[in-house]
């Protein structure tokens, strides 16, 4: 394989973690680190700096295509960075140095339980929560926005706030420590204890995950993790999948974001039980 | 989740349902006149692409020339991508002066770094841009919540690379 062959390969890989990310909300490292890994054989520790590029590309990318649209809450968004961006320092200074293998199983069984939970709530696309906490209310959390596949205007309340801090906080130390799960976590703790619409979740995640990624992407930087001919690649693929996924994610139903959603958390889910449990690296 | 039901058991539920209408009625009415019609006063949605937009415009420009050269430079050779040479490289592109070396230069390699950089930079950027958004708009909770952010992100930033 020739240098420009490598180039084609992997932005074609990145265009569509980008459309699957932007569209469920996650950072398309799930699918960046195997496919550079197992199928172009990238050493995994540039796979992993490539990835970490990736997040950063979603969220620029799906979070602009969001704006026009106003699915992403970007109060909601930057309420529970605080909390997101202090559990991801947290995690990679204090917790740099706790044991693996325990987490991974850990981390299975929330998700586990995480897609369970958000396929009990398929019915509640239908009729979005209104009402708003103590929390919500001062900070004016409820929004509205336009669900272009039904044409209609979406209002809806936000509770839960003192909750979803807590998750995301959680959320943040957890992707600090394992370099995993930026959005696989995001999603469902504002899907669970906000009970925000699907899509707003899914964007909100996108317009969120890029921070957090951003001081992890400096310190991959500086170890020299994130190298010019795979990561370039990936980010240009990354971006112009994005873009194309958040708009996708308009026109589609929410109820298949959701499903679509459940089953890639399952995906996660075993992928890191094999990890915890030692069957795969 | 229990905070909320905790607060909607003490008051009654209509007044409850009231306060919820009003709240929305509140936050609905400026932004579905903004649909409308052309805003008036710059909006937070407005300054939030702007920042992301030009971060990702100039990180791909950046970037594809990178490529551009380091295709036209490599030209005819047809040579593997190999990544231990590839590695070695990096070195060039991890400290500052290296870089500004590098970019006088002309090399793809800086050029495509600079382009990640600046990638990697727009978060942060696009964080910065609320901060001075909601210190404009006499907004003093969210411009204590997005400083907080900031400060977090930085201490991120100097802790881990000094690493």
């Amino acid at each position: 394989m020739d240098q420009t062959q490598f180039f084609l390969a992997v932005f074609a890989i990145a265009v569509v973690a980008g459309v699957l990310g932007s569209l469920l909300g996650l950072g398309g490292g799930i699918i960046v680190i195997p496919a550079l890994t197992l199928l172009l054989g990238v050493d995994i520790r540039y796979a992993v700096g490539a990835s970490i590029v990736s997040v950063i590309a979603t969220s620029s990318g799906a979070t602009t295509a969001h704006l026009r649209e106003r699915v992403a809450n970007l109060r909601v968004g930057m309420l529970l960075e605080m909390a997101t961006a202090t559990g991801a320092v947290l995690g990679a200074i204090v917790f740099a140095h706790v044991a693996g293998r325990v987490l991974y199983l850990i981390f299975a069984v929330v998700l586990g339980y995480s897609a369970i939970a958000m396929f009990h709530r398929r019915d509640a696309d239908r009729r979005p929560n209104l009402s708003n906490d103590r929390w919500s209310a001062r900070l004016q959390l409820g929004a509205e926005y336009v669900d272009r596949a039904t044409g209609r205007v979406v209002k809806y309340g936000v509770v839960g706030v003192p909750a979803a801090l807590g998750l995301m906080l959680v959320a943040g130390i957890v992707s600090g420590l394992l370099g995993v799960g930026s959005g696989a976590l995001k999603v469902p703790a504002m899907d669970l204890a906000m009970k925000l619409p699907m899509k707003v979740s899914t964007a909100t995640s996108n317009f969120m995950i890029g921070v957090t990624a951003s001081a992890g992407a400096a310190v991959h930087y500086s170890q020299g993790d994130i190298i010019p001919v795979v990561a370039a690649p990936v980010a240009l693929g990354v971006l112009v999948g994005a873009v194309g996924g958040a708009r996708m994610l308009g026109r589609v139903q929410s109820r298949s974001v959701r499903t679509l959603f459940v089953l890639v958390l399952v995906a996660i889910s075993v992928q890191m039980a094999a990890k915890g449990l030692g069957i795969y690296a | 989740m229990a905070h909320a039901r905790e607060w909607q058991a003490t008051g009654s539920p209509d007044k409850n349902r009231g306060r919820a209408a009003a709240l929305t009625a509140k936050r609905s009415r400026p932004e579905s006149a903004a649909a409308d019609q052309p805003p008036s006063g710059i909006q937070l949605e407005q300054v939030v692409s702007w920042v992301l937009k030009v971060g990702s415009y100039l990180s791909v420009a950046l970037m594809l020339l990178g490529i551009a050269l380091m295709v036209w430079s490599s030209r005819g050779t047809a040579h593997t991508v190999a990544m231990p040479r590839i590695a070695g490289l990096q070195t060039l592109t991890d400290t500052p002066s290296g870089l500004i070396r590098g970019a006088e230069r002309g090399d793809p390699n800086t050029i495509i770094s600079l382009g990640l950089l600046a990638l990697i930079a727009t978060p942060v950027a696009r964080v910065a841009s609320t901060v001075v958004y909601f210190w404009w708009k006499k907004d003093r909770t969210y411009l204590a919540i997005t400083s907080f952010v900031l400060l977090v992100l930085l201490i991120g930033f100097a802790v881990g690379t000094s690493e």
